[in-house]
């Protein structure tokens, strides 16, 4: 099996499968471009430090033998929405930056089904709250006058207990 | 190389959306990125926990197609097409319905039920002395889903209607007093429930506009419900006057079905509901007549009546709800 070398934005350099690497459309994409030799050559990830690629390398490892994900993104597997499967949830338990280096990651690097699970974990972490403890949660400024949130918070006085 | 990573979702260039301070843009600064993760969240949070978040989050969720759609229908928009389709060609009433829609039909019922109504309340034979023209309903607002919610809160708003059909069953002697507070909890939880009747659609609103467009137009339409000694008939077809070449009939005949369709428990017999305590039976249906008024000849107005059949069942099964409220108190 071949393997590839990628470069991180500080400029680590880390040797990845081929196959593992290829979970990120990007890369794919890339060597198709290239004809597939890569082997001499890093390739360069300026978006993505070392911790946040060994993080991504560490999920596309696990997740290198999934079918693809479905075509249809509406079917069945879309409408579970914040289901995440168990190895995915312990992967995700990192703190809010990483978190959300990952979901840039994976955004960047076009791996959607890591993306959804990014997604759906900030997606849980949203769940239950109220819009003050989401502020704090995520460090959000309340940019609203206390007019414009008095017209709000009355709007939505139905779906209050 | 270089053409594959311009190509790449993330466009740095891209004008952030937040006024929060961080160094590193935040995901969700990131439109596609905020979009992608409301979308994971269940329609009613999107409408109103999020809206609140900020004024950011708000203008985003209301000018994204995606995010409005899905937050004011519970449809994602990318199965809009299909779904559309769908319900052209079958014109089933229970997918005709947003899940948005009765998501806030089912809290309001639920409300409701929380202050008791269906405990120490009865409806009892007696005819109504008259009703209530609803016309900032019905007439100026030009809402279908606020006449659509009038229809299907009818049963909760009949006893406003027909003051006279109801009887406090705990304490007879404080009748009018017992009726003067439901009417004023009722018209404050309508209060309530105004805005956001506004924002939402009844039904997917592509087919409002092109079923329903005429809705609200009419100029004399009013609703007003009476109980009914016999169930209504779901033999076949539902019944409705023939004569009648009025989306207003369309749409209670709709409605009609739908709430049929949504219990899965038969009908009471006919002659059993009105005489009993609504919270007794096994099942109880709510069963009414649909009284409106429109005009078969200029000047000449006439009333034509039509079957409801609300069950006690999800998403209206208010009784539960209820009872669990008061363990907890």
């Amino acid at each position: 099996m071949s393997t590839i070398k990628l470069l991180s934005s500080d400029n680590a350099e880390l040797a990845v499968d081929k196959e593992v690497a290829e979970r990120s459309i990007l890369i794919k994409n890339m060597l198709e471009d290239v004809g597939g030799d890569m082997s001499d050559q890093a390739i360069p990830i300026p978006n993505v430090n070392e911790a946040v690629l060994r993080k991504v390398i560490e999920w596309c490892e696990h997740h290198k033998s999934d079918p693809p994900p479905p075509a249809d993104e509406d079917s069945d597997s879309r409408k579970k929405s914040t289901d995440i499967e168990e190895w995915d949830q312990k992967f995700m338990q990192v703190d809010q930056e990483m978190l959300f280096e990952i979901i840039l990651a994976a955004n960047y690097l076009d791996i959607k089904p890591l993306l959804d699970v990014g997604c759906k974990t900030v997606a849980n972490m949203i769940k239950g709250k109220s819009p003050e403890e989401i502020r704090k949660t995520f460090n959000i400024q309340n940019d609203f006058t206390p007019e414009e949130e008095d017209q709000i918070r009355r709007e939505n006085e139905w779906a209050e207990e | 190389m270089s053409k594959r990573f311009s190509s790449a979702p993330w466009r740095p260039g891209r004008p952030q959306l937040d006024s929060t301070t961080s160094l590193r843009p935040s995901v969700f600064q990131i439109p596609e990125l905020l979009e992608l993760i409301l979308l994971e969240l269940p329609a009613v949070t999107v409408l109103t926990t999020c809206r609140r978040v900020s004024k950011t989050w708000k203008t985003f969720i209301e000018t994204s197609t995606p995010l409005w759609y899905y937050s004011t229908t519970g449809w994602r928009f990318s199965q809009r097409q299909h779904t559309l389709e769908d319900k052209v060609s079958s014109r089933l009433p229970s997918q005709f319905t947003t899940p948005m829609a009765v998501e806030v039909l089912s809290t309001f019922w639920k409300k409701l039920a929380a202050k008791g109504i269906d405990q120490s309340l009865q409806v009892t034979n007696e005819p109504p002395m008259g009703y209530e023209y609803w016309s900032p309903f019905v007439h100026g607002t030009r809402n279908p889903l606020a006449a659509m919610f009038y229809i299907m809160t009818l049963p909760m708003r009949g006893p406003i209607c027909a003051v006279n059909a109801i009887r406090h069953r705990v304490n007879e002697s404080k009748e009018e007093t017992n009726r003067r507070k439901l009417r004023s909890d009722i018209k404050r939880l309508y209060k309530q429930f105004d805005p956001v009747t506004r924002l939402i659609p009844f039904t997917e609103p592509e087919l409002e506009k092109s079923v329903f467009k005429d809705i609200g137009v009419l100029p004399s339409c009013n609703w007003v419900y009476v109980q009914r000694d016999f169930g209504p008939d779901m033999s076949g077809d539902v019944k409705r006057p023939s004569n009648v070449e009025n989306p207003w009939a369309n749409l209670l005949h709709l409605m009609v079905r739908m709430a049929y369709y949504r219990s899965p428990k038969q009908a009471l017999p006919p002659d059993g509901l009105w005489n009993r305590e609504i919270d007794n039976g096994a099942d109880s249906r709510f069963q009414c007549d649909l009284v409106y008024e429109c005009d078969v000849e200029p000047g000449m107005s006439n009333l034509h009546t039509d079957g409801l059949v609300f069950s006690s069942h999800a998403p209206f099964d208010v009784r539960f709800e209820a009872k669990a409220d008061r363990r907890r108190r």
